[in-house]
This record gives structure tokens, C-alpha cells and sequence, in this order.
């Protein structure tokens, strides 16, 4: 009887060390939530996510976002793709409709954008700040047109 | 002998697995920080002519040739055909008041009721007027059936 018992402790304490919490599984789960969450950053690229100083307008409009040249406008400055272009003051101090600099650069992006999708659309996305005046937005918008890209989309966040 | 062997194979099959464990702290960490650094908000298009470089391009628009534009004090909608329709203009945090915008939806909807088959509509703005009330006065007129919408401004300088 002793030895039974002592042979059941034995085989008890195999099984124990054998039925360890299993961490492939829940590897796999956090994993794949890991790949997830990081796509869902990256899904449409830059076009998707504004500047933290850019706050859009709130709008009713449905139409999704297209992968595309993004300018981006806050209170201070204008970019492209995350680099500063001009100063909105210096933008709105010159007298001629269009700007420069920032002509200067769209028809540099043009033919270095990889995404011929994109580029066949010749669509550029504004990413203006509500409180930006409509006389930049004009301004903004000319240049966009007189660069080479027919077709502008006004980036908005959907209204609740 | 044999039995030994396949012991010795299991030992070491065992000591041979990987440490998961500090590999899932990492990953443990990571979900919530980015999950708490996402932005959870839903941006949207609109798709749009834009400004023509002169007043020279607008006399040849064909059609009702339809305008709302900001003038002051009151929001007009005029075109061919149509008596110029006056609302008072009442903003508040950039963009019109409910009272203004549901004025504004009654007399585009009565607009294009009159003249059905009507999409097109300029959107005059004064230099000042700010780009929350542009877009909402573009979410009213789409609102109201006109889902082509044209910017034009007061000033066109150095065209």
C-alpha cells in the first residue's frame, strides 16, 4: 500500500511538472494582437493621421480617404509629409496667389512618389486646421492646381 | 541501454525550449502602449473642385450657376432663374449655429426642389471666413442634394 501511494506521488509530481502553463499559445494570441494593433497605425499611411497640431473640421461627409500627397496646414506652418515648407505668415504676407515653396516641392514629390495609384490620381489631401482662414486655404489650393494635381480632397473627421 | 538513451534525448529535448517568458513581458507592455497612444477617430474626404485662378472662368458655368456666398452678416443664395435668398449668419465656434444651418438646409432644399437635377454649387467665401464653416456650409449643401461643390474666393490676386 505504501509503495502505491509513493509510486501515485511520483507519477503526481511527473504530471505536475509536465502540465506547466503552456505559453506558446498566449504567445501566439498576444502576437497576433501585437501585428493588429501595429497595422491599424499604419492602414493608408500618412494620409490617415493628421499632425498633432492640425485639429480638421468636423464634417458629415462619408467618402474614405485615398492614398495620396498630403499637405498639411496647422496655425503656424504648412508641410509636406512631415516636413516644414513655409511659415503660414509668410504664405499670407506675399502678394502673389501662389506659393513657392511650397510649388517648389509638389513638383519635386511628383515624380519621386513610388505609389503610381496615387500619383495616376494626381490627388493631393489637405490636412488644414479648423481655424485656418479661407484666403490660405485658396492660396494652398492654387498652388496644389498649378503644380500639376487637377484633384484636391479636404481631409475632415466624421462627426459623431 | 536503449531506455536510457531515449531518457537522456527527453532531459535535453526539454532544457532546449525557449524562454518565453521575457519575450511576452515585452509584448505584455507594448499592446497597452499603443494601444493607449492610438487615436480612435475616423477621417473622411471630400472630394472637390478647386479655386479657379480667375473670375474670367466663372461666366461660362452653365446651367442655374448656383452661389451661396458669404457676405457679411447674412449667407446669400443667388443663381439664374433663382431670387437671391438671404439667412442671417450666426456662427458659433467657427462653424453656424443650429437655427442657421437648418435655415440654410431649408433654402437649398427649396432651391434645388425648384429645379430638379441641379448638383453644382459655388461656395464664395470672404478672405476671413474659416475652414470649419466652409466645410460645414459643403456638408449642407451636399445635405440638400448639391453634391458638386466648387471654392471660389472674393480676392483672386496675382492669378
Amino acid at each position: 500500500m505504501r509503495r502505491t501511494r509513493g509510486r501515485r506521488k511520483r507519477w503526481a509530481g511527473q504530471r505536475h511538472a509536465e502540465t506547466g502553463i503552456s505559453l506558446t499559445s498566449m504567445m501566439d494570441v498576444l502576437t497576433t494582437l501585437l501585428f493588429f494593433v501595429l497595422k491599424s497605425f499604419v492602414t493608408g499611411g500618412d494620409a490617415t493621421t493628421p499632425p498633432p497640431s492640425v485639429s480638421l473640421p468636423k464634417s458629415t461627409a462619408e467618402a474614405a480617404m485615398q492614398n495620396s500627397t498630403v499637405i498639411a496646414i496647422d496655425k503656424g506652418t504648412i508641410l509636406i509629409g512631415g516636413d516644414r515648407i513655409t511659415t503660414v505668415s509668410a504664405a499670407l504676407a506675399d502678394d502673389q496667389m501662389l506659393i513657392a515653396p511650397l510649388a517648389d516641392r509638389l513638383r519635386r514629390e511628383a515624380p519621386a512618389s513610388r505609389d503610381t495609384s496615387a500619383m495616376r490620381k494626381h490627388l493631393v489631401t489637405i490636412q488644414g486646421d479648423q481655424d485656418i482662414e479661407f484666403r490660405l486655404l485658396q492660396k494652398v489650393m492654387y498652388t496644389v492646381n498649378q503644380s500639376g494635381y487637377p484633384d484636391i480632397a479636404l481631409a475632415v473627421l466624421k462627426k459623431a | 541501454m536503449s531506455r536510457m538513451r531515449r531518457k537522456g534525448a527527453l532531459q535535453q529535448s526539454t532544457e532546449a525550449q525557449l524562454e518565453l517568458r521575457p519575450l511576452m513581458n515585452v509584448i505584455i507592455v507594448l499592446i497597452p502602449m499603443l494601444l493607449l497612444s492610438a487615436v480612435f477617430m475616423e477621417i473622411r474626404a471630400i472630394e472637390m473642385t478647386p479655386p479657379p485662378a480667375a473670375h474670367s472662368a466663372v461666366a461660362s458655368v452653365p446651367g442655374l450657376d448656383l452661389v451661396l456666398r458669404v457676405q457679411g452678416s447674412a449667407y446669400v443664395i443667388e443663381g439664374r432663374d433663382v431670387a437671391a435668398i438671404a439667412v442671417t449668419r450666426q456662427n458659433e465656434n467657427g462653424a453656424p449655429t443650429a437655427p442657421t444651418a437648418a435655415a440654410l438646409t431649408r433654402a437649398l432644399a427649396s432651391v434645388t426642389a425648384a429645379h430638379p437635377g441641379t448638383k453644382a454649387i459655388r461656395i464664395l467665401a470672404e478672405p476671413g471666413t474659416r475652414y470649419q464653416e466652409i466645410v460645414t456650409l459643403m456638408d449642407l449643401a451636399r445635405a440638400a442634394g448639391l453634391t458638386d461643390t466648387a471654392l471660389e474666393g472674393a480676392t483672386t490676386k496675382g492669378a
